[in-house]
C-alpha cells in the first residue's frame, strides 16, 4: 500500500504509550494520526507477558490513564489479562481501533529533508507523514542469552515474553533463567505442578512484602459514585512512591527503612539457613529494581525447587551444565533474562537528517532533550526512550507527561507548518543536568550491574534520576524556545496543502 | 546517621545559654535547570520534634535542589521553652550559619508558630516563610487534646504511643499500613523525647496579633486530615497574613511522614515563583 496522503502524525506502538498518544490524539480535533503495530492485537507489553502469574508491580488506580479512570479494578495489584482488557476497553471506548493498522512493523523510517516529511516503511506498506512518534516501549524485545549450546536443547525453550501455552509443564523437570521481575512471578506457578523445578540466579533480588488484596463491591462502588474517592487514592499511592526517591539518592534513613522491610521479609520467609544465604543480596539496596512478591521465598523453599547460585555455563540436548560442573537434566528451559532495554533496536531503523541512523547517535547510550527529542531527527518523538524509567513509581505518569509534550509539540507543528528540531549543544546541554543528577544514586554506585546502565558507557541512560514531579515540570509542557523552528519552503508547502484538500 | 550524604552537623551556642544542634547540607546542590535554586532553606521543627526525627524525609528531598539547614531546639531547661526564647535559638543560629542572607524559613506545627513569630519581628531575616500546620491562637478544641494528653501523661503514658499516633495521622495512612507497620510506628512514637513543657507552651499560645507583620511571601500549607492543628487554623492564618497563598494537602497533621514528596514539591514549586500566585491565591493540587 502506498498512498500520496501525509498524514499529521505515525505513532509505532500501541502499548500503554502508543495508545494513550492515540487517545489524546482522537480526542483532538484536527489531527490525522495512524498507528503501526506490529502484533495482530493492542497491548505491548500487557499483549507479549502472559506467562503464568503476570501480575503489575505498581497499584492499578495508579498504573492506568488519568483520563479513563476504571472504578473495577478487582485487586490493588491487577494481573495481566485484567491489564489488556482494561487497554482493550479504553481503545474500544476511545473508538481509536480504526487508526491502527495490525500485523504492520517498520522497517524503516527516513527523514526527508526536501519535503520536511518523514517516510515509514512498514510490512503493511508505506507511509508519510509530518510527524513521527516511536512508542515502541523500552521492555519489549526479549533478551535472549547467548549461551553456548542454547540451540542443541532438545527439550521446549522459550523467553518468558515469549510464553508457548501448548507446553504443558506439569510434572516436567524445568529450568528458569534469571530471578528478575519476571521470573520471581512465574516461579511459584510452574512450582505448583514441576516435577523438579531448578532455578539458575545470577544475582539475588531484593524482595518486600506485596500489599495486595481484593476491592470489595463496596469500594468498587464508590470509586464509580465519588470519583473522588478513586483519584485521591490514585494520588497518595503516587506520592507514596514519589518519596521513595531518596532511597535511590543512598539517604541512609531511607536505605536502613527498606532494606529493614525487604531482610525481615526474607527472614520470616526463608528459614533454611543454605538457601537463605543463596538469596541474600550482595549489593546496595535498589541498584537494581526491589521486586516485591509473598510467594516467591515459599516457593524457592519447597522440596521440588533447587535454587543454584552458579551461572549457566552452557547447554546440551538434555539440560544444562552449570559454573560448578553440575549437569542438570531439562525437559523444558524458561528464559526470564529480561529484554534489550538500552540498545533499542528500533534505533536501527530510524535514518534522520544525513542519513545518520539513530543507532549511531545513541552509539554510546541513548539520549534526548527532555527525553523526548533528538539532535539530527526533526519532528520525531520518542516515548519511553532515553533516562523515562522509574526505580519506584508508575510508568503511566511518565507516559502521560509525554503525551501532553507531544501533543502541545505536533499543535504547534500543524498551526504553524513548522519542522522542530534541537541543536547539538542543548541536547548535549540536558544530558549534563541528567548526568549530574544520576552522580550519587544507587543505581551509579550501589555496586551492582543492571540493565539501568549502558555498558558502552557506563552511563544511566534508562532511568529517570530525579522526582517524578520534576520530571512533569521540566518536560511536560512544550515550548518552541529551545528547538530550531523552521516554517516548510514554500514549495513544499503549496504540495501540503494540495495534499490536505485531497484528503 | 547521616541524614543526607554529604551534609555537616554541629552545634551553636546561644547568647542565653542554649545550644542548637544542626544539620547544614552545604554547599548548595548545582541549580535545576528550572528556578534559580539559590536559596538557603531552614527547618524549623515542632513540639517533641528534633531536625532528624522531624525532618528525615523531608530535607533529603529538599537538599537536592537546596542548601538545607535544619536546627534541634534545646529543650533542655524550662526557660528555654518560651515562643521568645526559641525564636531567639533560631534566629542566632541562623545568623551564624547564613550571616545577612535572608533564607526561606520552614516551620511545621509549633514550629511553623516559631518561624512565624521571627518573620514578623525579624522581616530581613526572612526571604520567604512556609507554615506547616500551623496556627496563630490555641483553640479549645486543642485545650481539649492537650488536656487529655497531659492526663495520660501523668497517669498511665504507656498509652501515648497510640493517643499520638491516632492525632497524628489521617485514617487513609493509618489503613495503608501493615499492621508491623503500624506497631512500629505507634512504637516510635511512644520513644520520642519529653515534651511536656513544650505541651505546656502549647496551651497559651497566641501570635494573632503578629500576623499582620508578616510581609514576606508566605505559603501556608494545611493538612486536610489534621486532628491537632486543623485546616481552618491555617485558613487563619491564611486570612491574616498579607502575602500569603493556601494549599492543603489531604494529610494528617504529620504531614513531613505522612507525605513528604508533596510537602516538598509544593514549596519547591512555591520557591520557583512565589510571585506567579498572587497574594491571596488558594493553590490547587496537581494529581497524578
Amino acid at each position: 500500500m502506498q498512498s500520496n496522503t501525509v498524514h499529521d502524525v505515525v505513532i509505532v506502538g500501541s502499548g500503554f504509550s502508543g495508545l494513550g498518544l492515540a487517545v489524546t490524539l482522537a480526542r483532538t480535533e484536527d489531527i490525522s494520526f495512524t498507528v503501526l503495530e506490529r502484533a495482530n492485537n493492542i497491548g505491548g507489553t500487557w499483549r507479549d507477558n502472559t506467562y503464568p502469574g503476570a501480575a503489575c508491580d505498581i497499584q492499578s488506580h495508579l498504573y492506568s490513564y488519568s483520563f479513563a479512570p476504571n472504578p473495577d479494578w478487582s485487586r490493588v495489584y491487577a494481573t495481566q489479562p485484567e491489564i489488556l482488557a482494561y487497554l482493550h476497553d479504553v481503545a474500544e471506548k476511545e473508538n481509536v481501533l480504526p487508526h491502527i493498522h495490525f500485523n504492520a512493523e517498520m522497517t524503516e523510517a527516513t527523514w526527508d529533508e526536501v519535503d520536511s516529511i518523514w517516510t515509514v516503511t512498514s510490512t503493511a506498506g508505506i507511509f508519510r507523514t509530518r510527524v513521527l512518534v516511536t512508542a515502541s516501549g523500552h521492555l519489549s524485545d526479549p533478551k535472549m542469552p547467548d549461551t553456548p549450546g542454547i540451540n542443541d536443547f532438545a527439550g521446549k525453550i522459550f523467553h518468558s515474553a515469549r510464553w508457548d501455552h501448548d507446553v504443558n509443564l506439569t510434572g516436567k523437570r524445568i529450568g528458569v533463567v534469571g530471578t528478575g521481575a519476571s521470573a520471581i512471578q512465574v516461579i511459584p506457578e510452574i512450582a505448583k505442578s514441576a516435577n523438579k523445578l531448578t532455578v539458575f540466579q545470577r544475582s539475588a533480588p531484593y524482595i518486600i512484602p506485596r500489599n495486595d488484596r481484593e476491592y470489595t463491591d463496596a469500594e468498587k462502588g464508590l470509586f464509580r459514585k465519588f470519583p473522588d474517592a478513586a483519584q485521591e487514592l490514585r494520588d497518595e499511592l503516587f506520592w507514596g512512591n514519589e518519596s521513595r526517591f531518596p532511597q535511590r539518592r543512598q539517604v541512609p534513613a531511607f536505605i536502613d527503612q527498606i532494606k529493614d522491610t525487604a531482610l525481615t521479609h526474607l527472614k520470616n520467609q526463608v528459614t533454611d539457613p543454605e538457601l537463605y544465604h543463596k538469596v541474600l543480596p550482595d549489593y546496595e539496596i535498589g541498584c537494581k529494581r526491589i521486586l516485591i512478591s509473598n510467594d516467591y521465598y515459599p516457593a524457592l523453599s519447597k522440596e521440588n525447587v533447587d535454587l543454584k547460585s552458579v551461572s549457566v555455563e552452557q547447554v546440551t540436548e538434555s539440560g544444562v551444565i552449570t559454573a560448578d560442573g553440575d549437569h542438570v537434566e531439562l525437559d523444558a528451559l524458561v528464559l526470564c533474562t529480561g529484554f534489550e532495554a538500552s540498545d533499542l533496536p528500533i534505533a536501527y531503523r530510524i535514518s534522520g537528517r544525513d542519513g545518520r541512523k539513530l543507532s549511531e547517535h545513541w552509539s554510546t547510550g541513548g539520549k534526548a532533550f527532555a527525553c523526548t527529542t533528538v539532535s539530527g531527527f526533526p519532528n520525531l518523538f520518542v516515548m519511553l526512550g532515553p533516562n523515562t524509567g522509574l526505580g519506584a513509581g508508575s510508568i503511566i505518569y511518565m507516559v502521560e507527561t509525554q503525551i501532553q509534550y507531544i501533543q502541545q509539540a505536533i499543535s504547534f507543528i500543524k498551526a504553524e507548518l513548522a519542522v522542530l528540531e534541537i541543536s547539538t549543544e542543548v541536547e548535549d546541554a540536558f544530558i549534563d543536568s541528567v548526568e549530574e543528577r544520576s552522580r550519587g544514586t544507587v543505581w551509579t554506585e550501589g555496586g551492582c550491574a543492571s540493565w539501568y546502565v549502558d555498558p558502552r558507557s557506563n552511563r544511566l541512560t534508562t532511568l529517570w534520576p530525579d522526582f517524578m514531579s520534576e520530571f512533569r515540570a521540566e518536560n511536560g509542557t512544550f515550548s518552541p524556545d529551545p528547538y530550531q523552528v523552521r516554517n516548510i519552503e514554500a514549495g513544499a508547502r503549496e504540495r501540503h496543502h494540495k495534499e490536505q484538500s485531497r484528503i | 546517621m547521616s541524614i543526607y550524604p554529604g551534609t555537616t552537623e554541629g552545634v551553636l551556642e546561644v547568647s542565653d545559654g542554649s545550644v542548637v544542634q544542626y544539620f547544614d547540607s552545604e554547599p548548595r546542590p548545582t541549580s535545576s535547570p528550572l528556578g534559580k535554586g539559590g536559596e538557603t532553606v531552614v527547618l524549623i521543627h515542632g513540639t517533641g520534634g528534633t531536625a532528624l526525627t522531624s525532618y528525615w524525609a523531608v530535607f533529603p528531598m529538599l537538599a537536592t535542589k537546596y542548601r538545607t539547614i535544619a536546627l534541634t531546639f534545646d529543650t533542655s531547661k524550662p526557660e528555654f521553652v518560651s515562643l521568645d526564647a526559641f525564636v531567639k535559638q533560631a534566629r542566632e543560629s541562623i545568623e551564624s550559619r547564613c550571616g545577612t542572607a535572608p533564607v526561606v524559613l520552614v516551620g511545621h506545627s509549633l514550629g511553623a508558630v516559631v518561624a512565624m513569630k521571627l518573620a514578623a519581628e525579624h522581616p530581613e531575616m526572612v526571604e520567604t516563610l512556609v507554615t506547616v500546620a500551623g496556627w496563630a491562637r490555641t483553640d479549645s478544641h486543642q485545650l481539649l487534646r492537650n488536656n487529655l494528653w497531659r492526663r495520660l501523661y501523668e497517669t498511665n503514658p504507656g498509652l501515648l504511643g497510640e493517643f499520638m499516633t491516632f492525632c497524628s495521622y489521617s485514617r487513609n495512612y493509618l489503613n495503608s499500613l501493615t499492621e508491623d507497620g503500624l506497631s512500629a510506628l505507634t512504637e516510635k512514637i511512644s520513644g520520642s523525647r519529653d515534651r511536656s513543657d513544650e505541651m505546656q507552651l502549647n496551651r497559651s499560645v497566641d501570635i494573632s496579633g503578629q500576623l499582620a507583620d508578616i510581609e514576606c511571601p508566605t505559603l501556608v500549607v494545611a493538612c486536610g486530615h489534621d486532628h491537632m492543628s486543623s485546616p481552618q487554623q491555617s485558613q487563619l492564618l491564611f486570612g491574616g497574613i498579607k502575602n500569603s497563598c493556601y494549599f492543603e494537602i489531604p494529610s494528617g497533621h504529620s504531614v513531613i511522614h505522612e507525605r513528604p514528596s508533596e510537602l516538598f514539591i509544593a514549596i519547591r514549586d512555591f520557591l520557583r515563583a512565589p510571585y506567579k500566585y498572587p497574594a491571596g491565591t488558594v493553590i490547587s493540587r496537581s494529581h497524578a
